[in-house]
């Protein structure tokens, strides 16, 4: 079986060699592979710092934006050389699994709870993010959920988990799309969605969403970087993988964090702490 | 023609088909115990519309396969090893109907030299020497799709003469042409047969063309009827009414 | 959405026309990508085609219709497909192509070889069978008797592999989940169009809109012209 698989891969790798040649893209540097989620990519933050240590180092970094769900399916495939995501039970599970190794919490953001202005559920009121959802959920209102498994997605689970709340209600849609996707149906459809606040800031010109609830612990989103264990996959590009989770945590590198802004808001905030 | 010397020197080629039959469907259509066709023949083929001449041609030529029997050649110079069993390209066929590539006239004309490996010298001799012979000279720009019939059959013999093939089957060839190209094709027809061209003719009229014969081959009640008298204009003058004008339409 | 029409599209005319890097990498690799995969496809393509129009063995119906099949899959499942032969623990994982070019063209292959191996059976089962029988009793090898059909169908096989080309160039779905939609590696204009649209960025959207749109106009354009001259011939 295995002589088989290799023999087939090299016949494909024969055919499509010519193909490979046509690549516009000369990968001079070792390529890192890092799946990480919308909400990093889409809001911009990685655009804006990655080039620094793409010069520093001499690595180039290429970032496959999905959901958490998805990128930590990547790393435990060893499909990408790293990941970094938000949902810390998933990530402690990736980490207890033996794929993940070296979690670095590099910084966070916060999940807000965005509605349409007029606040039919009057969500805006309450004492934290449970008591909103069950607001929404017993007016009932119409509420968007990313339904793609990733950390916001989690997050929202964990939420009406809390306040008690089977997330069926007439209003209620899963639309399984990524965070950006998700804001403009909530805003076509003025929905009722929980968002991370970095996103909602990027995208926030473009909507007629208002913050409905902010603020407490359940609403916090941690960012962290993980390193895919290189017993379970000893080729991945482990090196420069620890340089970049190296390089994330430098001062220089958290301040870049803390200074980078979206129409001249504060999107993350750098929180390594050794 | 000093080029066909090739044809005089090396020994005749013969084309042998064995205990063949042929059917369609589940209808016999002819089937023959044993059929020659060598260098040196010139068969007139005859037989009723749908008899089978087509296809026996076509049997002959490599292009379809027997429902059964064998069909073998002899004396050919072997070929490369991966088409060494094939006898296509040995008996050359032409259609009823030629068959012209897209393109102009000089590119069909030269469609089959550029397998053959000639001298320049010899090419273009020969090339000069079909252009003649089907008096072409007028016509090598124009596009094959303009050519009236009898130009279309002028370009497909000389098509197949400039490969010099030693066996040649021509399938009605002067039907549906006018006068001029009728006497042109039959001239081209005669040269062939002087270069000692083995020749295998269908017509279902007995006509010019049939004179030039020394042997007939009939397809009647599904058997082929094989003699070395082939019949003249006067003795096989009953062919039905349709046939009458067979020469005559354009 | 504060952005009128005009404005957006003004945007997005000044993005193609000052050569935005960006849009231009972008166009470059889908171009680039979907090229290599036709031209690996072409020949294996016709020459299938070919054989399946002209020879009878057994099983043709089942391949036939196995190829009918495989053009109607959504190219999402194809994706599917050969995201699983190509992650780590797949059959192909050894290769490592997941998230890299070569895996979107062997993606795209597969979306563009049954479209291509379907319209050649259909015009090599169109062509005059005289055509064949004329070249090969010429003695021409099988080969040159091949490319003269194909010479013959110019028309209709080009129309096939535009076909083709069009299919590849605009497929979203295995190219996104293939390729992975890496800036400056894998991001194509159709998966850029699904990005910026989700992100909400219509004027980089519209841009690469415009190409594909120009494109369609020009194949379009060029399938009209040739069909003008694909009149069958008189004999």
């Amino acid at each position: 079986m295995l002589k088989l698989k290799a023999s087939v891969s090299m016949l494909l790798a024969a055919t499509v060699f010519s193909g490979a040649m046509f690549s516009p893209v000369a990968l001079a540097g070792e390529v890192i592979k890092l799946a990480t989620t919308t909400s990093t990519e889409n809001s911009g933050l990685l655009g804006a710092i990655l080039p620094k240590f793409e010069a520093e180092s001499g690595y180039s970094v290429q970032v496959i934006a999905t959901g958490t769900g998805q990128a930590l399916k990547l790393g435990s495939q060893g499909d990408v050389d790293v990941v970094m995501t938000h949902a810390p039970e998933a990530e402690a599970k990736f980490v207890a699994d033996g794929y993940g190794v070296e979690p670095r919490g590099i910084m966070e953001n916060d999940f807000i709870v965005l509605g349409p202005k007029d606040d039919p559920a009057v969500a805006k009121l309450s004492k934290d993010a449970t008591e909103a959802f069950s607001k929404i959920a017993a007016k009932p209102s119409k509420f968007i959920s990313r339904g793609d498994n990733s950390g916001t997605h989690m997050k929202e689970l964990e939420i009406w988990q809390a306040a008690g709340v089977t997330p069926d209600f007439e209003g209620y849609t899963s639309v399984g799309q990524g965070m950006g996707k998700t804001l403009l149906m909530a805003n076509e459809l003025q929905a009722y969605t929980l968002a991370d606040r970095g996103t909602f800031i990027a995208y926030k010109a473009k909507l007629d969403l208002t913050i409905s609830f902010e603020g407490g612990a359940a609403l916090a989103n941690p960012y962290q970087i993980m390193l895919i264990n290189p017993e379970k996959y000893p080729d991945l590009n482990h090196k420069g993988a620890k340089a970049l989770s190296d390089w994330l945590i430098t001062p220089a590198t958290q301040t870049m964090i803390n200074e980078f802004t979206v129409q001249g808001e504060q999107l993350f905030k750098a929180t390594y702490k050794k | 023609m000093t080029s066909s010397n090739s044809l005089s020197t090396s020994k005749p080629v013969e084309i042998h088909a064995q205990n063949l039959l042929m059917k369609f469907q589940k209808n016999t259509l002819f089937s023959v115990d044993e059929l020659n066709f060598k260098q040196g023949d010139v068969i007139y083929l005859q037989g009723d519309n749908g008899s089978g001449k087509s296809t026996l041609m076509k049997i002959l030529a490599g292009l379809i396969k027997p429902t059964e029997g064998v069909v073998f050649d002899q004396g050919f110079t072997p070929k490369s090893w991966w088409q060494a069993d094939s006898l296509l390209g040995k008996a050359v066929y032409l259609h009823q109907h030629p068959y012209l590539f897209e393109g102009s006239v000089k590119y069909n004309l030269t469609y089959a030299l550029n397998q053959l490996k000639l001298t320049s010298s010899e090419r273009s001799n020969r090339i000069k020497q079909a252009i003649n012979m089907a008096q072409l000279n007028d016509l090598l720009t124009h596009h094959a799709s303009d050519l009236s019939g009898g130009e279309r059959q002028r370009l497909a013999i000389a098509r197949a003469w400039i490969t010099q093939p030693k066996l040649l089957m021509l399938d009605e060839p002067i039907s549906n042409m006018d006068k001029h190209s009728q006497r042109l094709v039959l001239a081209m027809i005669n040269q062939l047969k002087q270069d000692g061209t083995g020749l295998l003719i269908s017509s279902h009229q007995t006509c010019g063309l049939t004179a030039l014969c020394q042997q007939h081959w009939h397809i009647k009640q599904r058997t082929i009827h094989t003699s070395m008298h082939v019949p003249t204009a006067d003795t096989v003058h009953q062919t039905n009414s349709t046939e009458l004008h067979y020469g005559t339409t354009d | 959405m504060s952005d009128g029409w005009l404005a957006l599209l003004q945007q997005a005319f000044s993005l193609l026309l000052s050569f935005d890097p960006d849009v231009w990498a972008i166009i470059n690799i889908s171009f680039s990508v979907s090229f290599a995969a036709l031209l690996i496809t072409i020949i294996p393509s016709i020459i299938l085609g070919f054989i399946l129009a002209f020879s009878h063995f057994r099983g043709r119906w089942v391949v036939t219709n196995l190829i009918q099949t495989l053009q109607s899959i959504p190219t999402v499942v194809i994706g599917l497909l050969v995201y699983l032969l190509l992650t780590r623990q797949g059959v192909l994982g050894d290769l490592k192509w997941l998230f890299t070019q070569q895996g979107m063209i062997l993606g795209q292959m597969l979306i563009c070889a049954p479209v291509m191996v379907a319209l050649s059976q259909a015009a090599f089962s169109s062509v005059d069978r005289r055509a064949w029988e004329t070249s090969r009793t010429l003695g021409a090898t099988w080969i040159r008797a091949v490319w003269t059909l194909c010479r013959e169908l110019r028309v209709p096989l080009l129309l096939a592999i535009i076909a083709a080309f069009s299919r590849i160039l605009t497929e979203v779905g295995c190219s996104m989940m293939v390729g992975g939609n890496i800036m400056n590696v894998t991001r194509n204009i159709p998966t850029a169009i699904a990005l910026e649209t989700s992100k909400g960025d219509f004027a980089q959207a519209i841009a690469l809109g415009l190409v594909l749109l120009i494109l369609a106009l020009v194949l379009n354009f060029i399938l009209g012209s040739l069909r003008g001259k694909a009149l069958p011939r008189s004999h």
